[in-house]
């Protein structure tokens, strides 16, 4: 039971981390980005590459696709999003589409189809406690390197100069220009934020597991699954999702059936918005007359 | 005018003289035919459909430079036109251009179970035959008389080659981890393997294609305690699957009885090792064996001289058989244009027609009257990064 239950938080600290990713930069600056699963990939081949050809250790390898996917983030923002910033969250949502579109099929015209995985055998040892648990060094690292990026971003919003203006952006954007909060800036490092946490994800999930070029639609869906069950632009929301699905998963296929593994979770998706459409942690909101 | 007349003439004798202009004495005798294939060049099956469509131009190659193929009265040489298959749907648009725009009615295929099923309805209306040399689904042939296959039928035949070795191996319990979209592994799973007496199926599991964490139901397959563990799918799913395996703690353990026709070619070094101890049974070609019999040694020294030594697998030779096995209907039929004719020689080969053949094919014709092969599956044992054939029968 242990290990089940193990095997999901595992799982749940990667979907948080996605989630969190799309719920910082829906949050602040109301863009539903689904082109995160395509910085997810990019930051699997960034971290691969750092690893392989440049022969870096992992954790400069995460931080490369860290900061390699932030300024992507960036660039992505100016390209892609700035001039629809008036517009409604339809037009961002087809916008963002098509970003993972792009980047999913750039990453296939350039690295192919194959399946790979981050070597790293320095984490190549299990921790073990007989007729209990198994665990591979490199799922503890996913859970230090999610607790710290949580911690990080907890940090920097609370504490920053531009974690405050991201905050107040968030609040009211109309106010926040008023006041001086330079929206241009909030929008770069909102999104550099949130793809930099989507390229670790990346980084962690290649290095754990194997990646291919078309990951990001899929884990894209399901942390937006995590975004809705915990509720729509509530971090605590994403992190407690994040772990509930992972969870739910793990049992699911554990205990119940692995051929419909995503029926269940998909429908926990359809019942949260049945019974609670905010989610676990929004703000309840009146049904629309 | 007279004298640029003679100028000209001097120089198209001149031309023709270095062969510029008229064709060579080859081109003038012989006829180049044409043999479509719908190759199975990307997504998850690449790694097989390629080395399928390579060992067909080795085939194509050595023919040609015999001078080709006796047809009636004339020598053809054979030219490879191919086209990448993609998933069922576009298979069947791809299916079409090659009859259609490249007019080709003679076609091999490289492409899985699910694209045959596609297009076994639309082939059996067309003037065409079709060897397939993928997928294993003995469904795709039946009913269909212009369709053959010459890999291994993937129904009876090889289901009772698994339980054979199960048995033989003194397992009871088995538990199954597939891919899904797998149509003869369902059932395998679901209409073989329960009606086995002194086999008991404890779980039946499946994962999607590209799955990434296995880890849950390894660790419900451990807690069941199986004697085997059979799965089934691409092998680059059966990599991490098996690394995670190992992880988890279920292997070493039970025997490991794998369904992916891996071989050490097809991998690194490092997805190598993941393998050790365990089986794997979906092959009917030693090319991909340690020591390989001598005219599939031949065969595997002129592969990776030409291909270079990544990919080489048990596909291969059933590529390269494909392209005998057509040709020789061919000449016996000594048409390239009447259909009924060359499915009636295809019916009629037997084994001692083709001594090119590389696979074990069961002794006398070729093919039944469903137009299915029977070449002997094999079960092989990864032992040093290498595989050792450990048991085969023809599954009869």
């Amino acid at each position: 039971m242990i290990q089940v239950l193990v095997n999901g938080l595992v799982n749940g600290a990667i979907l948080a981390m996605m989630a969190i990713s799309l719920t910082v930069i829906y949050s602040i600056l109301r863009v539903p980005h689904f082109g995160l699963g395509g910085i997810f990939v990019w930051g699997a081949f960034t971290a691969y590459f750092a690893v392989t050809l440049w022969n870096l250790n992992f954790l400069t390898a995460v931080l490369i696709a860290a900061g390699c996917m932030a300024v992507m983030g960036v660039v992505i923002e100016k390209a892609a999003f700035k001039k629809l910033r008036t517009a409604t969250e339809d037009a961002m949502f087809v916008s963002a589409i098509g970003v993972l579109i792009t980047l999913e099929n750039g990453a296939l015209l350039l690295w192919g189809e194959q399946a790979r995985s981050i070597p790293v055998p320095q984490l190549d040892y299990i921790f073990s406690i007989p007729g209990v648990l198994r665990l591979p060094a490199m799922r503890i690292v996913i859970f230090a390197v999610v607790a710290l990026a949580i911690l990080g971003l907890h940090f920097y919003v609370k504490k920053a100069r531009m974690g405050k203006a991201m905050r107040a952006v968030a609040q009211n954007r109309v106010a926040a220009r008023l006041l001086g909060v330079p929206i241009d800036r909030v929008a770069s490092y909102t999104f550099a934020l949130g793809s930099a946490m989507a390229g670790v994800a990346g980084a962690l999930v290649g290095t754990a597991f194997t990646f291919t070029f078309d990951m990001g639609s899929m884990s894209i869906l399901k942390a937006f699954v995590v975004v809705v069950l915990g509720g729509l632009g509530s971090v605590g929301g994403a992190i407690v999702g994040g772990f509930l699905l992972g969870v739910v998963d793990s049992f699911t296929l554990t205990f119940l059936t692995s051929e419909y593994k995503n029926l269940v979770s998909f429908s926990l998706l359809i019942l949260v918005l049945v019974f609670r459409p905010s989610g676990i942690f929004g703000q309840r909101l009146g049904r629309p007359q | 005018m007279k004298k640029w007349g003679v100028l000209w003439l001097v120089l198209l004798l001149a031309m023709a003289g270095f062969g510029l202009v008229l064709p060579g004495n080859d081109a003038w005798a012989q006829k180049t035919l044409r043999i479509g294939e719908l190759a199975g060049l990307t997504g998850g099956i690449a790694p097989y459909g390629s080395q399928l469509h390579n060992a067909r131009l080795l085939a194509i190659e050595e023919i040609n430079s015999k001078g080709g193929i006796p047809v009636g009265s004339e020598k053809c040489k054979l030219q490879l036109v191919h086209m990448d298959a993609g998933p069922p749907a576009e298979a069947i648009k791809v299916f079409e251009r090659l009859l259609t725009v490249e007019k080709l009615n003679l076609i091999l295929d490289g492409a899985y179970s699910s694209v045959e099923y596609a297009l076994a309805p639309v082939l059996k209306a067309k003037q065409a035959i079709v060897i397939w040399s993928g997928g294993n689904d003995p469904g795709t042939t039946v009913g269909v008389p212009n369709a053959f296959r010459n890999h291994f039928d993937g129904g009876t035949p090889f289901a009772k080659v698994n339980e054979a070795f199960l048995k033989k191996m003194g397992i009871k319990k088995i538990s199954t981890y597939g891919q899904q979209g797998h149509s003869d592994f369902k059932r395998f799973v679901e209409e073989h393997l329960p009606k086995v007496p002194g086999f008991s199926v404890l779980s039946s599991d499946w994962f999607p294609f590209g799955e990434k964490d296995y880890f849950p139901v390894l660790t419900k397959i451990k807690n069941l305690k199986p004697d085997a563990v059979i799965t089934h799918g691409f092998f680059t799913d059966g990599v991490p699957l098996m690394k995670q395996a190992r992880e988890v703690g279920l292997f070493p353990g039970p025997l490991f009885l794998h369904q992916f026709a891996a071989a050490p070619l097809m991998m690194d070094e490092a997805s190598r090792k993941v393998w050790e101890g365990s089986y794997e049974v979906l092959v009917s070609s030693l090319a991909g064996a340690a020591e390989p019999p001598p005219k599939s040694k031949k065969f595997v020294d002129d592969y990776l001289k030409k291909f270079g030594d990544r990919g080489l697998g048990g596909w291969a030779e059933v590529g390269y058989d494909s392209v005998y096995i057509l040709a020789k209907a061919l000449e016996k039929a000594g048409t390239v244009e009447d259909i009924p004719k060359i499915i009636k020689a295809l019916h009629d080969l037997t084994i001692g027609d083709i001594p090119q053949l590389l696979q074990d094919y069961k002794p006398g014709k070729i093919f039944d009257a469903e137009g299915q092969a029977y070449p002997k599956i094999v079960v092989m044992e990864w032992k040093g990064g290498k595989q050792i054939p450990v048991f085969s029968d023809y599954g009869l």
